[in-house]
């Protein structure tokens, strides 16, 4: 994505093409300066990793952006959230390209006020129980609504919680162990 | 609520830092003007190829209406050079399609369609696509069944 510690100027922005009408574009980059920094934590949440979290986003936005001027009058953030959820568990059935591993991924800045132990236990989860995880601790959505979000039923979501905190608790003992 | 998920909700709502906003931004609007063209495109296609079928049907319903009489029978003939009804300039088609009519050429927003019906054989109306790095210059994208592509 090439978001990361850029610092490249902003080049010239169509008002065009993709969308009908410049107030649509405008209430659409107000809609990203004001969302942006959440949905990357979402996105975080979903993936365990913010590089992978800015792609998400990036991916989620792009196509909001083309339907924005459908979509603006409804919820525009819970179609982001929605496509990012969709995204991350259909990119991961498709391309199976994630890997349970040991390693963290090298990280580009270090920040102590984030738990890479935490952050690395969640990217050993499943995508959909890294989603359940997401939406239920993060977005704080009720049961009822992250099943809505996710598209299965309430006692999917519950059994879902509880093994993915199960494996999580585990994975967090592990690591204490080998710490201590 | 237990120590767990007290620890996730924090780590879920630390800062992801480094972006630039106003670059994101700016990727998110050329991503989605590639994503645009790349539809428009294919919608594009889509509807020429579309066109082409209709007009393929219509056709063959008006030879149908005009041998109101016995329909058409195969012929043992060998393909044979004929003129075209809607030449025009590009390369030339690949040895079958050249011997047939050309029926009709679109020419799309960013590609060249040809219809064209082979003297001499039934079943022989084929749906072509210009395409430079295909053998000939043409692409083949269909074959039509039946009798109605009969045109000898």
């Amino acid at each position: 994505m090439g978001t990361f510690m850029g610092t490249a100027a902003l080049p010239g922005r169509r008002s065009g093409g993709t969308m009908a009408k410049r107030g649509d574009t405008e209430a659409f980059d107000a809609f990203v300066r004001a969302r942006l920094a959440h949905l990357l934590r979402f996105g975080r949440a979903l993936t365990g990793d913010e590089h992978a979290a800015a792609d998400l986003v990036q991916d989620a936005l792009e196509r909001t952006l083309m339907r924005w001027s459908k979509i603006t009058s409804e919820d525009p953030e819970g179609y982001v959230r929605r496509a990012m959820v969709n995204r991350s568990i259909s990119v991961w059935r498709k391309l199976r390209r994630e890997r349970l591993t040991d390693q963290i991924p090298q990280q580009t800045y270090d920040d102590p006020a984030r738990d890479d132990a935490l952050l690395d236990a969640l990217r050993r989860l499943p995508p959909r129980q890294r989603a359940v995880i997401a939406l239920r601790y993060y977005e704080d959505l009720t049961e009822a609504q992250t099943a809505a979000t996710l598209g299965c039923s309430v006692g999917t979501v519950k059994s879902q919680t509880s093994l993915a905190m199960a494996r999580l608790r585990s994975l967090l003992d592990d690591t204490d162990e080998e710490l201590s | 609520m237990n120590h767990l998920e007290d620890r996730v909700r924090r780590a879920l709502r630390a800062d992801v830092s480094g972006v630039v906003t106003e670059q994101v931004l700016a990727d998110v609007h050329r991503g989605a003007d590639r994503r645009w063209s790349r539809r428009t495109a294919s919608v594009a296609a889509a509807a020429v190829v579309v066109a082409i079928m209709g007009v393929t049907g219509v056709a063959a319903q008006l030879r149908g209406d005009d041998g109101a009489g016995p329909s058409p029978q195969p012929t043992t003939q060998s393909p044979t050079q004929s003129p075209t009804t809607t030449q025009s300039a590009g390369p030339e088609l690949p040895p079958g399609a050249a011997q047939g009519v050309i029926d009709v050429s679109v020419v799309g927003p960013d590609a060249v369609f040809r219809l064209t019906t082979n003297v001499g054989c039934v079943a022989c109306s084929t749906v072509w696509r210009r395409d430079a790095s295909a053998e000939g210059g043409w692409l083949w994208l269909h074959d039509f069944e039946g009798e109605d592509a009969y045109a000898g």
